[in-house]
């Protein structure tokens, strides 16, 4: 009895492993499918969230290899040589080119936005403009000579002028941008919704051309974080 | 003989059926091939579905790996930085920077901004065009209110989650809000790290867009919060056309 | 008492393990599911058979795994005919299940109410 005992209860405990862990393997499984919503999606959708996920991939692996080879160029030099606090500038100068504190230049668009008797160009269309520009896959913008940053400000101070970094700007706006050429042209000049045609029917003035040179100064104020500090 | 005829019985039923059986498997095969070929029916839709599981689970192994290789980079970084006060400015610098990008999880105090659909529209709000887009939040709201944060001074700000950084932009996407390419949707709740009183005094100011939003009949709640805690932004940062000079 | 204990303990070790498992793809997640209801009905059938205390090991385990790779093998039958087979098997395993939760649920209140009676 005591034998048969101890083989059932043996049995039992296994059973109960299978089952719980197959369980929670299904629900894993569903909970992912219900947050990635693909469910109920049709083929096309599918497809643009295969291209989405594998493009969002295929950026990690590219900084991945990226720090890889930091990491192989620093085990490579000698700690205190010359060589290595020249890596060390290069790093910084890379992250500093991210946050805006360089002056940078590459390919991009130069849109031009003129006030006329009927329309003037408000702070809200201008940080709608620079959203736009952002979601058309800009690098680096600047206004009127102000770098864009992340925590850079644009206020409108009672209707007449407005403030970008601080600084007072005044039309016409020209607003210089760096990045993909050719998914800036095609977003911006989508016909009827894009950036353009959307402010032409309304008619405000704006111009685009591409440029192949263009010239983005630096953000020029010391950035201070007084509020947040990085989490533990 | 009776065992004969039931033999055979046996054998003809047996035989009618794999024939039915090997049939209708053709049958759907064929479909299923013509369906891919055409790409018009749904059936190749698990398959799909499978590639994108098997893409966002290859993606989130990757973004552990770049958790791992960012922390070694770190590590190496700091050993070479022993001893050389120029060194250690720079790295110091590295990290102001990557904290400045929004790369790092951060806390602070700050604000809380819930807005909402507004849910009990009825029938005769909508007036005869029957237009509900006024009700629900719009992507422009969304800008417009981040802007209003930058404007008093925010330092780190989210969208559901969703880090507001340098490349971030916001939009709509059918009837679902998309920021930094993730869906979002209704209610909608950005936190902001600054200046608590600030923050709250500047977006509640008379003719603000909160004002505006709450006229408009979107549900809109403030309240400032001392700990807040912001997530970093999980992709990439690219530069890849422009270049420092 | 040490069955529970076994039990309580096998479900813990299983969530663990189902935690770190890596997730399936979604061809497979309906063999899976199909799965865990065939064996969750063998469960339910072996408490039964235990409280009318003819349980038998071997009938239990055969069920357990037999039912349930039974019935993944009528669902791929079923996707291969394009017949959804894996809805008839839903509805037999889970209609057993409601009699077997009746049974258990019938046994208990009986106990519980001779337990109240002689009181």
């Amino acid at each position: 009895m005591g034998k048969e005992k101890g083989i059932l209860t043996f049995v039992i405990f296994i059973i109960s492993i299978t089952l719980t862990a197959l369980i929670s393997i299904q629900f894993k499984t569903v909970n992912e499918n219900k947050s990635l919503g693909i469910e109920s999606m049709q083929e096309e959708e599918l497809r643009a969230q295969i291209l989405e996920w594998k493009t969002k991939y295929e950026d990690i692996n590219k900084k991945i290899e990226s720090n890889n080879e930091k990491i192989n160029e620093y085990s490579n030099t000698i700690q205190g040589n010359k060589q290595a606090s020249e890596l060390l500038e290069k790093e910084l100068n890379e992250y500093n080119m991210l946050v805006g504190k360089t002056n940078v230049t590459g390919k991009g668009v130069v849109l031009t936005l003129t006030d006329t008797f009927l329309t003037t160009y408000t702070s809200s269309n201008l940080a709608y403009i620079i959203n736009e520009l952002k979601y058309a896959g800009a690098e680096a913008i600047s206004i009127n000579g102000q770098r864009i940053i992340n925590m850079t400000d644009i206020v409108m101070i009672q209707t007449r002028y407005i403030l970008v970094n601080g600084q007072r700007i005044s039309a016409p706006y020209e607003i210089k941008v760096i990045g993909d050429q050719n998914k800036l042209n095609e977003v911006l000049t989508f016909p009827n919704d894009g950036l353009i045609d959307y402010y032409r029917n309304n008619d405000y003035t704006i111009e685009m051309s591409l440029q192949d040179n263009i010239h983005i100064p630096a953000y020029n104020q010391e950035i201070e974080l007084k509020y947040m500090e990085e989490a533990k | 003989m009776k065992k004969w005829s039931v033999a055979l019985t046996l054998g003809i039923v047996c035989c009618i059926l794999t024939l039915a059986i090997s049939i209708q498997l053709k049958t759907i095969d064929n479909a299923r091939e013509t369906a891919k070929l055409t790409g018009s029916l749904t059936l190749t839709s698990n398959e799909l579905r499978d590639q994108v599981l098997k893409w966002k689970e290859k993606y989130d192994n990757a973004v552990k790996d770049l958790e791992n290789s960012d922390k070694k980079l770190e590590e190496i970084r700091l050993q070479f930085t022993q001893n050389d006060e120029t060194a250690i400015q720079k790295d110091e610098q590295i990290k102001k920077d990557n904290v400045i990008l929004g790369l790092t999880d951060v806390v602070g105090k700050g604000v809380i901004i819930k807005i909402k659909d507004n849910g009990s529209v009825t029938r005769s709000d909508l007036g005869p065009v029957g237009n509900i887009e006024l009700f629900l939040v719009h992507a422009s709201d969304v800008v417009s209110v981040v802007n209003d944060l930058k404007n008093a001074g925010a330092e780190a700000i989210s969208i559901n989650g969703q880090r507001v950084v340098n490349s971030t932009s916001i939009y709509c996407a059918g009837n679902v809000l998309k920021v930094n390419d993730v869906k979002i949707s209704s209610p909608i709740e950005i936190k902001a790290i600054g200046e608590p009183d600030l923050l709250y005094g500047s977006l509640n100011i008379p003719g603000g867009y909160i004002e505006i939003m709450k006229e408009t009949g979107l549900m809109v709640d403030i309240k400032k919060s001392d700990n807040l805690k912001i997530e970093k932004y999980d992709g990439i940062l690219k530069a890849t056309e422009m270049r420092n000079e | 008492m040490i069955v529970i204990i076994a039990i309580i303990l096998g479900c813990i070790i299983g969530a663990i393990i189902g935690n770190f498992a890596p997730i399936i793809s979604y061809t497979y997640s309906v063999y899976l599911a199909i799965g865990i209801i065939a064996a969750l009905d063998s469960v339910f059938g072996g408490v039964v058979s235990s409280l009318k205390k003819n349980f038998d090991l071997g009938i239990f385990l055969s069920g357990f795994f037999g039912n349930a790779i039974l019935a993944m093998l009528l669902t791929y039958l079923g996707q291969r005919l394009n017949v959804d087979i894996y809805l008839v098997s839903i509805f037999v395993f889970v209609s057993r299940m409601f009699n077997n939760l009746g049974f258990i649920r019938r046994h208990y209140l009986d106990k519980f109410r001779k337990k109240t009676a002689k009181e």
